[in-house]
């Protein structure tokens, strides 16, 4: 069991006075940071780039990368508009159906990995070719715009009057995750290969299974997102996840990697990346509000993620040094 | 050399057995078939626009390699091309700077970028992956923040003058890439540094061990990478006579596609000079292909994220059927790690 000591405490607490810092800010010195509708709209931004950033974090959880959650969200959001509009299929039943494909595009990737044994880095760089590709040549690089009525007006519900239905879905999603990571024999045997796959592979857990089936979480995660992105726009565009609206290669490494999960493996924060989501989110909006050119958001993740990552390092020095019993 | 080089005399048989040389005879058959089957490909223009691809997807693909061949990554290589294209660009259209000035602050520009990369990926021991996703939104975001997204036209005339210049099918600039290949060669067979790189990416720890200034050399892997992408970068501009804040934009997945085709190991301590041309020649040859036969562009990504797997698939098989070498050193003898 994780012991809540000092450190572990400040893990939490710490990135979550960040937030409520930026919010701080945002709200002092943009107009509006605080008005119903743009919490609103915040609620929405921020719920896509956590369920983005779980999408990886799952992956690294296994000591892998996953550089097909941007192509697997577009290829699954052209999918959902595909079904819905060429289809007739009810929305409900679109987007289950929708999740599903984006699992399946993952298990690809895991069974691919398992079969080759080549790093995850590889394959799923190959695979982000091949999905984008096959998306582009069969959707011939055309939006679905006439999505059915009742998809959009869900995509435009507001509960209490700032509540998207996308923040609810994102906190299922979260609440799931850190249910299945605490206390599921799956959660923990994820995290048992990512930390060594050898010493799992010993002690009976099914390696291979595990490394396939993290995949299809985190496929069906990122086709989650993509669908929360069409449900957010209202119409399903093929630059879903790897060119409009910012390629999600970033954001899905910078949410968790600032909520403490690096890249080694055998270790996730689903609240850490909650709250790096969060984070990234808010500083989007707040320097779109502050009228900045598109471009500071980007370089605001990058730095954000440099500066996180440091200093993610530098506690894990300290907290080392004090286990071992060296004072400086 | 290990399993993958040649042994003794270069026959029909020893060219099979290595996998550039399988290379070599695919890329040779595409052009044989190209050349028979279509009109349009064996055109002295057309030879031109290709030689012209090739040699600048070439230098990208060099810009990856080297940090590859050190166990790292470099996801910041076309944000690093950008900026510093954008910024000679700059010298030229605000401060009309001389020209030698302005290639030395261009190309400086890129070793910078390179050394933030280096120096942050040894200082924090974080994967350079990370480091390098991170800078390269740092850099686009310079990048922006200087040209507002509009490209730099006032480049001088001199360098318009030069992108533009070839001798029958051959591509001035391209001339560029051959000293470089030539470079690279030097350095990875004849250079303490290149040996060191590859010692690094073999085994760290018994790099270290060995003596070896494990941080010192992968700086000079990321400077070295920033170099080939700032250079990469200026031909470019000189080629599209335009300081154009997307340059580099697409170098990621091709830089990768190369490396992976020509027989270089991502985990670090193997890289192929010839192989990642060859692996360069392919991807330019289907592109060149596909263009002439007015076949859809989105059926490249397509085509490169297939040839990587493909490529991986087949390599791994060829290397796991293979009797293993009897020393498992990693380029511990001259030569060895390098096709």
């Amino acid at each position: 069991m994780r012991k809540y000591s000092l450190i572990t405490l400040w893990d939490r607490v710490g990135l979550a006075s960040i937030v409520l810092t930026s919010w701080l800010i945002f709200a002092v010195f943009t107009e509006g940071f605080t008005s119903q509708f743009n919490i609103y709209s915040v609620g929405r931004l921020v719920s896509i780039l956590i369920v983005v950033g779980l999408s990886q974090m799952v992956v690294i959880g296994i000591a892998g990368m996953n550089l097909a959650v941007g192509a697997m969200g577009g290829v699954v959001a052209m999918f959902l508009g595909w079904l819905m509009e060429q289809w007739g299929i009810p929305w409900p039943l679109a987007i289950v159906l929708a999740v599903g494909f984006g699992g399946l595009l993952g298990a690809v990737n895991g069974i691919l990995i398992v079969k080759t044994r080549i790093s995850g880095f590889v394959i799923t760089l190959g695979t982000a070719g091949v999905f984008s590709g096959a998306m582009y040549i069969l959707t011939k690089v055309e939006a679905f715009r006439n999505l059915p009525q009742g998809f959009l007006d869900f995509g435009q519900v507001k509960i209490f009057g700032f509540i998207s239905p996308l923040v609810l879905m994102m906190l299922a999603v979260v609440v799931l995750l850190f249910i299945g990571y605490r206390s599921t024999t799956f959660g923990r045997q994820m995290l048992a290969v990512g930390a060594n796959a050898r010493a799992a592979r010993v002690s009976g857990v099914p390696v291979e299974r595990i490394v396939v089936l993290a995949h299809v979480l985190s496929g069906a995660l990122a086709g989650l997102a993509g669908i929360m992105l069409v449900l957010r726009i209202g119409s399903a565009i093929p630059s879903i996840g790897t060119a409009g609206g910012g390629d999600w290669l970033l954001p899905s490494f910078a949410a968790p990697a600032i909520g403490g999960t690096l890249l080694a493996g055998g270790s996730v924060s689903v609240v850490g990346t909650f709250f790096g989501g969060l984070l990234l989110g808010s500083i989007e909006n707040g320097l779109t509000l502050l009228d900045t050119p598109g471009f500071w958001v980007q370089l605001s993740t990058g730095l954000v993620l440099l500066i996180a990552v440091i200093l993610d390092r530098a506690r894990t020095v300290a907290v080392e040094r004090s286990r071992i019993g060296v004072t400086t | 050399m290990t399993t993958h080089g040649f042994n003794g005399r270069l026959t029909p048989a020893s060219l099979l057995r290595t996998e550039t040389g399988v290379l070599f005879l695919i890329v040779f058959a595409g052009l044989t078939g190209l050349s028979v089957f279509t009109e349009q490909f064996l055109v002295t223009f057309n030879i031109y626009v290709l030689l012209y691809n090739i040699a600048l997807a070439t230098l990208v693909a060099y810009g990856q390699m080297v940090v590859v061949a050190t166990g790292g990554f470099n996801i910041s290589l076309g944000a690093t091309g950008a900026l510093s294209v954008v910024f000679s660009a700059m010298l030229m259209e605000w401060y009309d700077v001389p020209l030698p000035v302005v290639i030395a602050a261009g190309l400086g520009s890129g070793v910078v970028m390179g050394w933030i990369n280096g120096y942050l990926t040894v200082k924090t021991g974080i994967h350079s992956f990370i480091i390098t996703l991170g800078t390269a939104s740092a850099y686009t975001g310079a990048t922006m923040a200087i040209t507002n997204a509009n490209p730099f036209y006032d480049i001088y005339g001199g360098v318009i003058k030069w992108g533009q210049a070839r001798w029958g099918f051959w591509p001035w600039p391209a001339t560029v890439t051959v000293i470089v290949v030539v470079l690279l060669a030097l350095l990875f067979h004849r250079m303490v540094l290149g040996r060191q790189i590859l010692a690094v990416g073999g085994n760290e720890q018994a790099a270290q061990l060995t003596g070896v200034p494990v941080k010192r050399v992968v700086v000079w892997a990321h400077m070295l990478s920033g170099l080939l992408a700032a250079i990469a970068g200026f031909l470019t501009m000189a080629r599209v006579a335009a300081g154009a804040p997307t340059i580099g934009n697409d170098w990621l997945l091709p830089s990768f596609a190369a490396i992976i085709i020509g027989g270089v190991v991502l985990e670090g301590g193997r890289i192929a000079i010839l192989g990642t041309l060859l692996g360069v020649t392919l991807l330019g040859v289907i592109g060149n292909a596909l263009a002439i036969n007015h076949v859809n562009p989105f059926w490249v990504t397509l085509l490169q994220g297939s040839l990587i797997l493909v490529a991986v698939i087949v390599g791994t098989a060829v290397r796991s059927t293979k009797p293993a070498p009897l020393f498992r050193s990693q380029a511990a003898t001259p030569g060895e790690g390098i096709e």
